[in-house]
């Protein structure tokens, strides 16, 4: 099964939770990029599922006819994260501070999905000029985002909720962005169309079924929507 | 019989070494689109990744000689208890995985590094500025200058700086007319390796000092950066900052065979 790399944690527990209710069924993971996992499937690779983190990469698949069935299994959104002393208490007073603070801040490149999105929240939190006079990195990915600010070098950043939900890490605080600025990332899983896809439905099944939801609460993630 | 085999054994080598070594570099210099080399040189992005990729990495260089050289006679020329230590620690930027050595970095003179403490007593913030990018580059770049300088100095026969001493030089003309045209071409040579090496970092430079255009992103940044959504570009820039590493492994140590 080729995952996208925001999934790696969750899908890992969820494929143990599967293997126990299903002796005998084995399953082995490929994380990366949703933009690497299609082109691997593109290239060859033989998968029997694909979860992508963006419906434009899963909807390009479908199209190419490459995986038949889509479905939306989870969402995932947006959190600031403040690691400097003195943290603000919400994220209304992150946002009333950030302009005349000596902050630094973290960001994604705009190349990576979690980039695109934080762009756009910016932009509806009415921040994108006060992020961007006081931006240090545009990480290449959401993962050195939370490294950034975990080692000690930047003061706040916008890392998926998921990322932080385990162990946001000594001295860091999450914040929730107001509704409004809220950008949701959509997850999709499709079984592969050139391979059997009885057994690919029966995971599909469990990933979208109460257990599986659990899990992938429990790491974080919204519903589907 | 035999030794026939054994000469088709080396060629066989050879040419695998060849292949492994040179058609990488081929390859990459096969698949960029040299004609967009115009557009792509235009390119605020590039221009600046470029700049700043010359400024850190010759600022790399210059901090690299001006610690490096004593460093490499002191353990070229002096016995001292932990010699071979030291030689060691001085070596080990090198073998390091340079996400490693920034990560290291972040623990020296980081906000909760070592130094942190004391540098942001003056008001010092290091990590995420241009000097942070040069303490990466020379931070892995110069053990490549201290190791060649080093041999280059424990090949001087140390009689002739003495015999100069003995002829009424100073230690200074000593070095300056004796020792330094000896080793001129180790010197060259480990000049143009360390620069080549401080050119093409990353590791360290993105962990330390992190990724942000005219500051910290260097043209290997701006390669990563652009392999996600235009890999034809990062290929073609990929095979500029090739070219350019040539001219100054050529270049530098060219000196050696005119020396």
């Amino acid at each position: 099964m080729l995952a996208a790399a925001s999934l790696a944690e969750s899908f890992h527990e969820l494929g143990r939770a599967y293997e126990r209710g299903h002796p005998g069924e084995r399953l082995v993971f490929s994380f990366a990029g949703s933009q690497t996992i299609a082109a691997q499937l593109r290239a060859g690779a033989s998968a029997h599922l694909i979860a992508t983190a963006h419906p434009a990469v899963m909807e390009r698949l479908r199209q190419e006819k490459r995986v038949l069935d889509v479905d939306e299994f989870a969402t995932n959104r947006l959190v600031w994260v403040f690691a400097g002393a003195d943290p603000p208490a919400s994220t209304a007073e992150l946002a009333r501070r950030l302009p005349n603070s000596d902050w630094r801040l973290v960001l994604a490149a705009p190349e990576v999905p979690a980039g695109r999105y934080a762009q756009e929240a910016l932009e509806r939190m009415g921040l994108r000029e006060a992020a961007e006079a006081r931006l240090v990195s545009r990480e290449l990915d959401v993962k050195g985002v939370l490294a950034k600010l975990q080692l000690g070098g930047a003061d706040a950043g916008l890392v998926y909720a998921t990322d932080v939900a385990a162990a946001p890490g000594a001295g860091l605080t999450v914040l929730e962005l107001p509704e409004a600025a809220q950008v949701r990332a959509h997850y999709r899983i499709a079984a592969v169309a050139s391979q059997k896809r009885t057994r690919a439905r029966a995971f599909i099944g469990f990933v979208r079924g109460r257990e599986g939801q659990a899990i992938l609460r429990a790491h974080g993630f919204g519903a589907a929507s | 019989m035999n030794a026939r085999w054994v000469g088709l054994a080396l060629w066989l080598a050879v040419l695998t070494g060849l292949a492994l070594l040179v058609l990488p570099l081929l390859g990459l210099l096969a698949r960029a689109p040299w004609s967009e080399t115009a557009a792509l040189l235009t390119s605020r992005t590039v221009q600046q990744a470029l700049l700043l990729s010359l400024v850190v990495s010759a600022a790399a260089v210059a901090l690299s000689l001006a610690v490096g050289f004593p460093l490499a006679w002191l353990v070229a020329r002096r016995s001292f208890p932990g010699r071979r230590v030291l030689r060691t620690l001085l070596t080990l930027p090198m073998v390091l995985p340079p996400v490693v050595a920034g990560v290291a970095l972040l623990a020296a003179f980081g906000e909760r590094g070592l130094l942190g403490g004391a540098l942001a007593a003056f008001g010092v913030r290091v990590p995420f500025t241009t000097l942070a990018a040069v303490l990466a580059a020379a931070f892995v770049a110069a053990p490549f200058l201290i190791a060649t300088l080093e041999a280059g100095i424990a090949q001087t026969e140390r009689r002739l700086e003495d015999v100069a001493a003995t002829l009424g030089a100073s230690r200074w003309h000593a070095f300056r007319t004796v020792l330094l045209p000896a080793i001129r071409p180790s010197l060259l040579a480990g000049i143009a390796l360390c620069w080549a090496r401080a050119l093409g970092e990353f590791g360290a430079t993105i962990t330390f000092a992190g990724n942000l255009e005219g500051r910290t992103q260097t043209v290997p940044l701006a390669i990563y950066q652009t392999l996600q959504t235009r890999p034809e570009q990062a290929f073609l820039l990929g095979a500029i900052l090739l070219l350019i590493s040539l001219c100054l492994l050529a270049g530098l140590r060219g000196g050696r065979f005119a020396a």
